[in-house]
This record gives C-alpha cells, sequence and structure tokens, in this order.
C-alpha cells in the first residue's frame, strides 16, 4: 500500500511548494471521506429508525385487525368496517389480510379492491420486512381456540406501501446533505483561517528577513512561537557571527595597516635625513600599496546586512571638521536635497564623500556645495566647488577604467581612485562635470535598490 | 613656540622630536596618552601633535580631556590608518589638523606653522606691520624688505611676541615658550635678545616696536596692515 502510497507522494502535482497548499490539499482530499462517511451512517441509522417506527405501527395495524376478527366453526368473520379507516378506502395504502394456515387467503381488506397483493409466507413468528414487491408488512399468526375446543391457525398480515418512509427518507437525504454540504463549507473556511493564523510567524519571519535584506534591521526582531523561534535564534546567531568576524576581518587589517605605517613614516623621515632616491620611491610606493589595497580589503561586500545611513548627516560632519581644517579659505558648505539613507557601510560613505569633500576644499575656493537627489532608479549625491574646475589631465586619469590607485602618483587624486574603488564595489559609478558654482561637479551615482 | 608630541613608537618620536627641535621649537615627548595629559596640564604649549592609537590612553581620549580642562592650544593628529571616519572623529573630539602616516616632515612642518598662525588669528602666512615683515613658512624678517640677520631665538622670541601682539608678555611666559627646560631662567638672557631685536628691527629708533611694561615684560605694540 505503502509504496503504491509514494510515488503518488514524490509527483509535483501532490508535492506543491507551499506549506498551506499541502494541508488544503490534504484535507480536501480527506474531508470528503469524512463526509461521505459520516452521511452513509447518519442515513442508514435514521432508515433503521424510520423502519422500526413502521413496525411498530403495523403492528398496531395488525391488532386492529385482530380486535375486529371473530371466528366460529373454523371460519373467520370479518366486519365490514373496521376501526382504522384506511382498511376501508380502496388505494389507501394499508392493506389487510387474513391467510390461513396453508397460505389460502381467507379475508381482504377494502382497501385492496382492484389490487393484486401477495400476501407474504406464513411463519410460526411475528415477522416484519418488505414483500418482493418492496411492501413493508408485519404478519402475525394465531391459533384460533373455538368453543368446540378446536384450534385454527389464522395468519393476520397488515401491508403498507413506503411512500411515508421514502418521503422522510428522501427529506432527510436532503437535509442531510445540505447540513453536510454547509459544515464543510464552514470547516474548509475555518481551516482556511486556522491555516493563516498558524503560518502567520513564517511570513512574519520571512518579512523580517526582508527588512534585514533592505538593511532596515540586523536581527530577527519579532516575537516568534517555539517552533519558529528554534530556527529564528539560530539565525540570529548565525547573523551576529557572521557580524562579528567582518568587524573582526577588519579590525585585523586595520591593525595590519597600523603597524605597517608607523614604521614607513620613521623610514620615510629616515631618508630625509640621508637622502636616497630609490627609497624614497619604495617608501612611497608601499605606503600607496598599503593605502589602496587595505582600503578596499577593509570596505565591505556584504552591504545588504548593514543598516542605512544618513548621507546629509555625514555630509553635514565631514563638512565641519574641514571647516577646522580649511578654516582660512572656508567661505560655506551647504547640503541641498531630501535626506537620503546610503544602504551600505557608513566607512564607505564617509571615505567616499570625506575624500569628494576634501578635493573639493583643497582644490576650491572654499565654498562646497553637497546636493543628494534620487531619480531613474538611481541615487547621486554631487560635490560642487567653486575653483578653477578639474583639469582634463586629471579627468583622464580617473575617468580610465582598470587605473588603481596605487600606480597613481601622489598628488594626482589618489582619493579619487579609492572613491572610485569604493564605488565599484557598490556597483557605483563617478562622473566628473563643471559645477554651475563655478569649479568642479563630482557626481557619485549608486543604484538604488 | 613650545610642542607636545604624544607618540608611542620610539623611532618616530625621537625623529619628530629631533626634527621639530631643528626647526627651532622647543619639544617634549611623550611615549603614551597619560604621560600626555600630564605634560600637557603641567607646561603651557602653544602646540601638540598627538598619535591617534596610543597605549594607557587613546589619542582621542588624550585630546577630549584636554579640551574638557579648556585647554586651547591647536592640536595636529596623526594617524596611521586614515579613515575618514578616525579623521572626522578626532576633528569632532577637538582637533584643528590632521596627518596621516608615513608623511614627509616638510608637511608637518608646513602644518605646524598654519595652526600656530592661525591660533594667534592671522590668515595669512606673511604678517606685514608696516615696514616689518614675518614669514611664517619661511622663517624670515624683513624691513623695507631687505632680509634680517636672526639667529634662530632672536626669531622665536620675535614670532612669539608677534603671535600674541598687543599682549603683555612676561619674561617667564618666554623663557617657557622659547627655551628648553635646562635654560637658566634666572639669566638676563631675554634682555638681551630684546635689546638686540629692537636695534635690527628699528636701528633708527623711529619705530619702536617693543616695548618695555615694567615689571610684567613686553608688548609688541605695531598694528598690522589689514
Amino acid at each position: 500500500m505503502l509504496g503504491l502510497l509514494k510515488p503518488l507522494l514524490h509527483h509535483p502535482w501532490v508535492r506543491p511548494n507551499s506549506l498551506i497548499a499541502r494541508l488544503r490539499l490534504a484535507s480536501c482530499l480527506l474531508l470528503p471521506l469524512i463526509m461521505g462517511v459520516t452521511s452513509v451512517i447518519l442515513e442508514q441509522a435514521f432508515s433503521r429508525s424510520l423502519e422500526a417506527a413502521t413496525q411498530e405501527r403495523l403492528r398496531l395495524q395488525t391488532y386492529v385487525l385482530l380486535g375486529a376478527a371473530e371466528a366460529g366453526g373454523g371460519t373467520l368473520w370479518m366486519p365490514a368496517v373496521l376501526q382504522e379507516p384506511r382498511f376501508g378506502q380502496p388505494g389507501s395504502g394499508l392493506y389487510g389480510l387474513v391467510s390461513s394456515d396453508s397460505g389460502e387467503l381467507l379475508w381482504r381488506s377494502a382497501s385492496t379492491l382492484g389490487l393484486t397483493i401477495a400476501a407474504p409466507e406464513n411463519g410460526k413468528e411475528q415477522q416484519f420486512g418488505r414483500t418482493p414487491s418492496g411492501l413493508f408488512f408485519y404478519s402475525y399468526p394465531v391459533v384460533w381456540e373455538t368453543e368446540d375446543g378446536k384450534e385454527t391457525p389464522f395468519t393476520f398480515i397488515s401491508i403498507e406501501v413506503p411512500t411515508f418512509y421514502q418521503a422522510e427518507l428522501s427529506a432527510f437525504r436532503i437535509h442531510l446533505w445540505a447540513g453536510l454540504g454547509l459544515l464543510a463549507i464552514l470547516l474548509l473556511a475555518a481551516q482556511g483561517v486556522i491555516l493563516r493564523w498558524g503560518m502567520n510567524p513564517l511570513a512574519e519571519m520571512a518579512k523580517d528577513l526582508k527588512d534585514i535584506e533592505q538593511g532596515n534591521s540586523d536581527q530577527l526582531s519579532g516575537d516568534y512561537p517555539q517552533e519558529v523561534s528554534a530556527i529564528t535564534t539560530n539565525l540570529n546567531l548565525l547573523l551576529e557571527a557572521e557580524q562579528r568576524q567582518r568587524e573582526r576581518y577588519r579590525n585585523t587589517l586595520a591593525d595590519l595597516a597600523h603597524s605597517l605605517k608607523t614604521p614607513l613614516a620613521v623610514l620615510r623621515n629616515e631618508t630625509n635625513d640621508n637622502p636616497n632616491q630609490m627609497l624614497t620611491e619604495q617608501v612611497d610606493r608601499m605606503d600607496q600599496i598599503i593605502s589602496h589595497q587595505l582600503g578596499r580589503a577593509t570596505t565591505t561586500s556584504a552591504h545588504h546586512l548593514l543598516k542605512p545611513v544618513s548621507i546629509q548627516a555625514a555630509a553635514k560632519r565631514i563638512g565641519s571638521a574641514l571647516e577646522k581644517i580649511y578654516r582660512d579659505k572656508f567661505q560655506g558648505f551647504d547640503t541641498v536635497g531630501p535626506d537620503l539613507q546610503f544602504k551600505g557601510d557608513e566607512r564607505d560613505l564617509m571615505e567616499i564623500l570625506g575624500n569628494l569633500l576634501d578635493n573639493a576644499f583643497k582644490y576650491g575656493n572654499g565654498l562646497v556645495r553637497v546636493s543628494i537627489a534620487e531619480n531613474l532608479g538611481f541615487l547621486t549625491i554631487s560635490v560642487e566647488d567653486n575653483g578653477k574646475g578639474i583639469s582634463a589631465e586629471i579627468s583622464e586619469v580617473i575617468q580610465q577604467r582598470g587605473t588603481r590607485a596605487d600606480s597613481i602618483s601622489s598628488g594626482q587624486g589618489i582619493g579619487l581612485a579609492v572613491v572610485r574603488d569604493i564605488l565599484a564595489g557598490y556597483k557605483g559609478k563617478l562622473h566628473i562635470d563643471c559645477s554651475e558654482l563655478g569649479g568642479a561637479c563630482f557626481r557619485v551615482c549608486l543604484p538604488v535598490s | 613656540m613650545r610642542i607636545l608630541v604624544v607618540e608611542d613608537e620610539q623611532a618616530l618620536r625621537e625623529q619628530l622630536a629631533s626634527s621639530l627641535k631643528a626647526n627651532h621649537y622647543v619639544v617634549d615627548a611623550a611615549p603614551d596618552g597619560e604621560e600626555g595629559l600630564y605634560l600637557a596640564s603641567e607646561c603651557p604649549y602653544d602646540l601638540a601633535v598627538i598619535d591617534l592609537g596610543l597605549p594607557k590612553m587613546s589619542g582621542l581620549e588624550l585630546i577630549r580631556s584636554l579640551r574638557d580642562k579648556a585647554i586651547t592650544f591647536p592640536i595636529l593628529i596623526l594617524t596611521a590608518r586614515g579613515d575618514w571616519q578616525d579623521k572626522v572623529e578626532g576633528l569632532e573630539a577637538g582637533a584643528d589638523d590632521y596627518l596621516t602616516k608615513p608623511f614627509h616632515m616638510e608637511e608637518l612642518s608646513a602644518r605646524l606653522n598654519a595652526l600656530l598662525r592661525r591660533s594667534a588669528g592671522h590668515a595669512h602666512p606673511q604678517l606685514k606691520f608696516g615696514a616689518i615683515t614675518l614669514d611664517t613658512v619661511a622663517k624670515q624678517v624683513t624691513r623695507e624688505n631687505t632680509p634680517l640677520e636672526l639667529t634662530a631665538y632672536e626669531y622665536a622670541t620675535l614670532e612669539y611676541l608677534i603671535h600674541h601682539a598687543g599682549k603683555v608678555v612676561s619674561k617667564t611666559e618666554l623663557t617657557e615658550h622659547i627655551y628648553d627646560q635646562d635654560f637658566d631662567r634666572d639669566s638676563n638672557v631675554i634682555e638681551v635678545f630684546i635689546t638686540r631685536l629692537r636695534k635690527k628691527l628699528d636701528p633708527d629708533g623711529t619705530l619702536k616696536p617693543i616695548t618695555t611694561e615694567r615689571g610684567r615684560g613686553y608688548r609688541f605694540v605695531l598694528q598690522q596692515d589689514s
């Protein structure tokens, strides 16, 4: 049996890709079965009770016949009018018969007029049943003792057409099926609601995961039922471990950078006192390699698990820090546009804005503007200054694909190469334009999704 | 000018100290944040160079503690990581400028000059007082476009007075900011320097750039050209 079921259960139609669909399918298969069995049992019980009622009624009718009969000298005498009027109405559906021991019909009620009704076979006991033509009968054999001590056996029989029985039964059937149908609908509806309610935590978990994916949260925060919380707790642990590991990785690299840079500073200052061009060049190169490679390694690739950062807030922080450094030429710093969020690492955003703003203050005349906008699925951050604008040479270096920060000599926009490297991790781009402020406009474009 | 250097790497600390001393700064060096904080609360400094990654007390904590104590001298931070996050945090904590390791000594020197000049309220590296011009970058003083021959100590004395122009500067203050601790404070060397400065700046006695405030100190009185 199971062997037969197995391939059936693995059929794609029977293995829907949804828990709710599975439960629904199972209940849709099971519910009619239960309903069918229930209806058969109920119908049988009802028809039995109907038959019992019919038997009782026919027994009483037989007593009526018996009570009216008089016998004398081996013959039976029945009155013309009986207590039950239906015996006297032709075609009333209730018929009375009296037969002798040998099966000979001795008397038949007036209601049998024009009908041929076969008397059932005589028995020794009281009998209830149905004739071959489907009529209910009740036969009652009696032995009549006459005055002369002679015993004569008679059988009194009442017969009834099953019209009432059938009408009752079919009325019951209609009731039964209507009731069961309504019950089935109610059950299915209730089950739908129960399934939805029961599966709700899973839907909630999916929503929470989506939140994490979109960076609105870093943990599954919902209060889950026991069965689901085993999964969510482990998921949370996994997320935490991932975050910790990323942090550790980054700290290790940062420590490495720190520990390498101080000796480099010593070396560089040493070459100042004892000029050696080769050494100076190599120290510069090592410095750039560290800045670039470590900078790149510490930018994250798993952006989607991070909380979004306000671009305006970051720009303002850097702007007011730079105001201090460029105090001599500072004229103004402004952020324009809506307060949009950067969906990525805060350090990356700080690095992008820091380098662009630093350049804007360094090469401009002290007026810097940051504009934030979103359209056509792109988030754009523009950094403009009022300087002389960017030289074609540097512009070319920046635009050139594949130019690496460590191959650009210092002062030729190493910061911009770092920005471009970070942007590559976010599938973003850096465009260079002219600003209406008079200077350069660096435009960062990031896809929103 | 007295500078405090807080750097944990001994080789770099010594290089910084000797290089700054060669630029006529008075230098005190501390190997960790706690000693840096102690020195800063004990001596009057004109500037501090602080590494961010320090033992015992981090550079950021040191800067915050200094600013909490209302110590206002300019601070330049040295950072190895060079992250903007670090730089911004340092500047927010109260630093005035940053330099990423490894750096060129010339750049450090230029940044320190700029910080000192700015903290004295001068916007340009060249300070003109009529006929007298002080170039804080070249560390050169000219009188009617003729460069003056000043010794390092004379220049330092004049620079300090000019950065505190209009204010009375006591002999002790001058000594503390211009000379090393082992300098003999009882000597009248300061008076000698002032006399020589007056002669070089004002040979015919018409400008009278430095006045003596009896029992209080000296004052640079010329008005800066606007």
